[in-house]
């Protein structure tokens, strides 16, 4: 296993939490929304 | 609706991260444009608990989660402009290499999943308040559904990422290393 391809592993690895984080938080945000809509 | 301290740090961000995608620290740069990105997507949870008032659907304060939701619509187009230098960034461009497909996973089909439902619900947002006489129920109702439509979207683009993102990484970590040169 070469050096650089882990590296770049490495990487894919922390940019595919960073967006998955992203979208999680988004449907969160709205789930937030919604809770505040349906305690009316 | 102004422009707020998140979408500012998004688009000097995403300025920053496509200067830094053309040094060699382009790994790193990526990384920063995504992290800057997560951040703005990040803040929508507190709009949505903190601003949106009881009545949120009816008076003013509909206008502060359509900023939040503005601000995704802007977060899903930094990503689709930096998905192509940020693929060059994970994988070296070369021939028989599918070096575009990170770029997709992590970056084109999120940013378009983002946007196009921050326009669905944007539709729906306009369409409530140019049309007042319908009851507050069924206009809630109505920003319940474009919600979960929405979430639906992002959800799938989100698993996607995520599966896409985990398979390319560790494709990229159990590749053999180059043959070398035999020395003479």
């Amino acid at each position: 296993m070469s050096s650089p391809s882990l590296r770049r592993a490495l990487v894919l690895l922390v940019a595919t939490l960073l967006v998955v984080s992203g979208l999680v938080s988004v449907v969160l945000g709205d789930q937030a929304y919604l809770e505040h809509l349906r305690s009316r | 609706m102004s422009v707020d301290g998140a979408s500012l740090t998004l688009v000097l961000g995403a300025a920053l991260t496509l200067f830094g995608l053309r040094t060699r620290y382009r790994a790193w740069a990526s990384l920063l444009g995504l992290a800057v990105v997560a951040l703005a997507l990040g803040v929508s949870v507190f709009d949505g608990e903190s601003h949106a008032g009881p009545d949120a659907v009816v008076d003013g304060t509909i206008f502060v989660w359509m900023g939040a939701v503005l601000r995704r619509a802007l977060a899903g187009v930094v990503l689709v402009v930096l998905a192509l230098p940020m693929s060059r960034a994970f994988a070296r461009p070369g021939p028989g290499e599918r070096w575009w497909l990170a770029g997709l996973l992590l970056g084109g089909l999120p940013g378009i999943a983002l946007t196009g439902s921050s326009m669905l619900i944007l539709d729906t947002m306009k369409r409530l308040l140019d049309d007042a006489s319908r009851p507050s129920e069924q206009r809630i109702l109505e920003l319940e559904q474009a919600l979960g439509r929405s979430d639906l979207l992002l959800g799938a683009a989100a698993a996607l990422a995520a599966l896409g993102g985990a398979w390319l990484a560790w494709r990229e970590a159990t590749k053999p290393a180059p043959a070398r040169e035999p020395s003479t």
